[in-house]
């Protein structure tokens, strides 16, 4: 297993929301035999009214594919399953709500592609470009 | 309210300063009656609904390809025109939904026909009633109109699709321009490139494997059921403004827009793709499914929107200002009316349900609203059998409300030294004093007496211990066809245990 910072486009999308202190990366990756891990480090607690969630940018998945996002006890938190050829073809951005036990401190995900039949890889950095925390306005 | 929305730092701006538009939004659930009503499609109502459904889904397949309210010219006008991952989604789709449900009632046989709704959080499989070889809802069936290879699709709508393109109107045909379809050349160049299942692939979930947590092998559902649960659709209802919820903003509707929402990304998407088949694409009205998938979408729309209204002070429930006046100018120019005369709306048309020509409300589903708790409170039935499966199934999770029987025991006689066993459809050889079968509901017996007889007595009996045991074990589904209680009389003077007998139980949830 190896650890590398992750790609300079993960780290300018979460500069974009938060403020990037210089001293530790906003988000890490960790490169798994079947999965990516990230860890994101929130700006802050979200406020009464807002929630945390994630964007998920994705570009090209294969046919049949579908990105799931778990925690670390590999618990589903959301996952990205574009409908149609044409969006599968042509990425674009996801919202995925995160779990209320995952709004107050580091978030660790760890991303996988599974495949038609189950097959599950670690998807690359094509098809995954980018996640990032958003902070929404909310109400029950 | 401080408004956070992080996807364009120009979006913020212009719907901060024109945020008074709100206030002259229209309130589409503040209505009192409407003629129709769409039913969740396991309910007794729902299930009638399914059968006037088959009756029409059959009679459109059966016309000829020239005829626009053919079965699958009416599904080309989802892949001409359809709206997906921008802020049309919506109201595309509500327009689509409402004016195949009017053509819908006029074949049904009828009157109050409307779509009944597939709610997968409560019901996260597809339903028996969309299966079978001489059923108009299974588009594996290819005795039933369903067109079994692309070759004679192609056979049968080579003609009616040129002429298709021939009537089109220059507006029509530069919508097409949006999305690379504006000749039928390349029409067919989409249906040839994956669009059209033969009978055989036509749905990946089956008979054998109905549900979203266990497959068929090549099923793509992956990540479905959490799509689907009661926490994915909370926070899909969770936004506070329509862009966040509804999906981003786009330019027309043919382009990805920003991004997609929670509703159209997770539960939308997932159950499309799960489902398989034609539902996997664009051509996926052609499975009858769709629709109740659909109407479940539309569902949550207007759930989303009373929650806007009911916030103090209210939220919007549309897109607000500038980016308003944009949103509802946006032309949708397939849409065919039960005539068959193709119609020219916009998105605007549709931004409320009670501003459309099709007048509907919904029963309550998943996840119900506060005012839907406090009517379910009240509710009741006359008899097990008439429980919608999907509020058992909800039952049976341990969270789930509380569902009580009222059983009357009649003691034939003496009621001292005899217990009376409830049981829950008890399989052939169940022993009725076994409190450990899931089956065994409960065991009563009348305090005192000695050896007078007893009168009818009427006890309120708990079944969703019952049911939750039956889920544990595998067994709920066996159930499923006819939920029925029984009483099997022990007289423990007599060493005898009789028979369990069918008994009807008033049932209410709390």
């Amino acid at each position: 297993m190896s650890r590398t910072i992750i790609p300079l486009f993960l780290l300018l999308s979460a500069c974009a929301l938060q403020s990037f202190s210089g001293e530790k990366p906003l988000v890490t990756t960790t490169e798994e035999p079947a999965a990516l891990r990230f860890e994101l480090l929130p700006e802050r607690t979200p406020n009464n009214n807002e929630a945390l969630w994630l964007e998920v940018r994705v570009g090209a998945l294969p046919n049949a594919s579908t990105l799931i996002l778990r925690d670390l006890e590999g618990e589903t938190i959301g996952s990205v399953s574009p409908y149609g050829k044409t969006s599968r073809q042509a990425g674009g951005g996801y919202l995925v709500p995160l779990p209320a036990s995952m709004q107050h401190e580091k978030i660790t995900l760890r991303v996988e592609l599974v495949l038609a039949h189950n097959e599950v890889r670690r998807p690359t950095e094509d098809e995954l470009e980018e996640v990032r925390l958003v902070y929404l306005a909310v109400s029950p | 309210m401080k408004k956070v929305h992080p996807w364009s730092r120009r979006e913020f701006l212009i719907s901060s300063g024109l945020a008074a538009a709100a206030a002259s939004l229209p309130l589409g659930s503040l209505r009192a009656q409407a003629p129709y009503t769409r039913y969740e499609m396991t309910s007794p109502d729902g299930l009638r609904m399914l059968e006037g459904y088959k009756t029409a889904v059959g009679r459109l397949l059966a016309k000829v390809p020239e005829d626009p309210l053919n079965w699958y010219r009416l599904t080309l006008i989802h892949t001409l025109d359809c709206p997906h991952g921008n802020w049309w989604f919506l109201p595309w789709h509500r327009g689509y939904t409402g004016y195949v449900e009017q053509i819908l009632r006029a074949h049904s046989d009828m009157p109050d026909f409307a779509l009944p709704y597939w709610d997968w959080t409560a019901n996260p499989e597809v339903s028996p009633s969309f299966f079978g070889s001489d059923n108009a809802l299974d588009p594996t069936s290819s005795n039933q109109g369903y067109i079994p290879t692309l070759a004679e699709f192609q056979s049968r709508f080579e003609g009616p699709i040129a002429m298709l393109y021939g009537s089109m109107m220059a507006a029509q045909l530069e919508q097409l321009t949006f999305r690379n379809m504006e000749t039928e050349a390349k029409l067919w160049d989409a249906i040839n490139g994956g669009l059209f299942f033969p009978s055989s692939e036509a749905r990946c979930l089956s008979s054998a494997n109905p549900t979203f947590a266990t497959p068929p092998g090549g099923c793509s559902c992956a990540g479905t059921p959490k799509a689907v649960s009661i926490e994915t659709l909370n926070s899909a209802l969770s936004p506070d403004d329509f862009i966040t919820f509804g999906s981003g903003i786009a330019t027309q509707h043919s382009e990805n827009g920003t991004f997609q929402g929670v509703l159209e990304d997770q539960p939308h998407n997932l159950v499309h793709n799960c489902t398989g088949g034609f539902m996997g694409d664009f051509m996926s009205p052609v499975d009858p499914l769709f629709f109740m998938h659909h109407s479940n979408i539309e569902r949550l729309w207007t759930v989303w929107t009373a929650k806007q209204e009911a916030a103090e002070p209210p939220l919007p429930t549309l897109p607000e200002g500038q980016e308003l006046i944009d949103w509802s100018a946006e032309p949708f120019l397939f849409y065919v009316n039960a005539s068959g005369q193709t119609l020219s709306t916009t998105a605007g048309d549709f931004s409320t349900v009670a501003g459309t020509p099709f007048d509907y409300v919904y029963t309550p589903g998943s996840p119900l609203t506060q005012a839907d708790r406090r009517k379910a409170k009240s509710r009741s039935f006359n008899d097990l059998s008439d429980v919608p499966f999907g509020m058992l199934r909800a039952t049976a999770k341990e969270d789930g409300p509380e569902l009580l029987a009222r059983v009357t025991i009649d003691p034939q006689g003496r009621q001292k030294g005899k217990s009376f066993h409830v049981l829950l459809n008890p399989p052939e050889g169940t022993d009725p004093k076994d409190s450990s079968s899931p089956h065994h509901v409960a065991t009563l017996a009348f305090f005192g007496g000695g050896n007078k007889h007893g009168h009818k007595t009427t006890f309120l009996v708990p079944i969703s211990g019952a049911l939750r045991r039956l889920k544990a074990a595998d067994r709920l589904k066996s159930i499923r066809k006819a939920p029925q209680l029984f009483v099997a009389v022990e007289d423990h003077q007599e060493n005898t245990v009789g028979k369990a007998q069918k008994v009807k139980a008033v049932i209410s949830n709390h």
